[in-house]
């Protein structure tokens, strides 16, 4: 298991979106103190966010999601933490460049794309993951992977249930694991692989897509 | 026949996790789900994720997939929400 703090020890990671999803992401990486975590959202917390998101409480709502993730985080972690309190667009897509893996915890198909396409440029690889309802998928997206663009075909906005608290929690959790696998060459998730996760009927399988 | 398996949203919303019918593609098949469970029609269908016996269908002949007694197809609308 030291190989896993030795292994992060040197790594810069993003997590793009601190919501629902990426509170839970924010929390288990930098416990795993990597070099430097860049947290970006441009996002405010409101009242709806309390239901699931880590960092929503009464006293953050209104503030900013990635500079409250910080606030949170800065006294549990060794890594540096970069706040970037902007939504990623093609305009400022150039600050993640320089990283070596992206946490996806964004809640759109659209941001997904555009962060696939510019990783593909950057050579940099993404963990995936997304939540609707009872129900997530997390995948490993290598430079050049298809398989966004193979799952979400035409459709680039998929309905999206309410969610209760522990769905987040999960599929960060299952991110983070595919992270340090990806990492420590631990038989992670494969190219053309998707690990979906069912809660309400704990049916979980990794489809070849 | 052929069995279908819902997952994730589909099997919440047709309240059920396989069925069994009658097709002879996979366009068959999706018109056919539309019809009897009309609880997503057949233009929603087809953004789903399907896997024909755990192959993705868009490495087959898509929806022009011809489908035989015994195949079962996986149908699942990908998740987007964080």
């Amino acid at each position: 298991m030291e190989n896993v703090f030795q292994n992060l020890a040197n790594k810069k990671i993003a997590i793009i979106g601190l919501g629902g999803i990426g509170g839970y992401i924010a929390s288990l990486v930098s416990r795993l103190n990597p070099s430097t975590l860049l947290l970006i959202d441009g996002d405010n917390f409101s009242q709806s966010n309390l239901n699931r998101q880590l960092f929503c409480t009464e006293k953050t709502i209104g503030k900013n999601k990635a500079y409250i993730a910080k606030e949170f985080l800065q006294d549990t972690t060794k890594a540096q933490l970069i706040v970037v309190e902007k939504f990623l667009t093609d305009e400022n897509i150039e600050i993640i460049k320089d990283m070596d893996i992206i946490m996806d915890a964004t809640d759109n198909v659209m941001v997904r794309l555009l962060i696939s396409s510019a990783c593909n440029k950057f050579n940099i690889p993404i963990i995936h993951g997304a939540i609707n309802g009872y129900f997530g998928q997390v995948a490993i997206l290598r430079p050049n992977s298809k398989l966004l663009e193979s799952i979400y075909l035409e459709k680039k906005e998929v309905t999206v249930l309410n969610t209760l608290s522990y769905v987040p929690a999960l599929i960060a959790s299952f991110e983070v694991s595919e992270m340090v696998k990806f990492f420590t060459d631990s038989k992670p998730l494969q190219d053309n692989q998707l690990l979906v996760i069912d809660s309400l009927n704990n049916d979980i399988r990794v489809l070849n897509i | 026949m052929i069995t279908i398996e819902f997952y994730g949203l589909y099997r919440l919303n047709y309240k059920m996790a396989k069925t069994q019918l009658e097709a002879s593609t996979l366009k068959d098949l999706l018109e056919k789900i539309a019809v009897k469970y009309p609880v997503y029609s057949y233009k929603e269908l087809k953004n789903s994720v399907i896997l024909i016996n755990e192959v993705n269908f868009i490495k087959l002949k898509k929806f022009r997939t011809p489908l035989k007694d015994g195949d079962v197809v996986f149908i699942m609308s990908p998740a987007s929400g964080g």
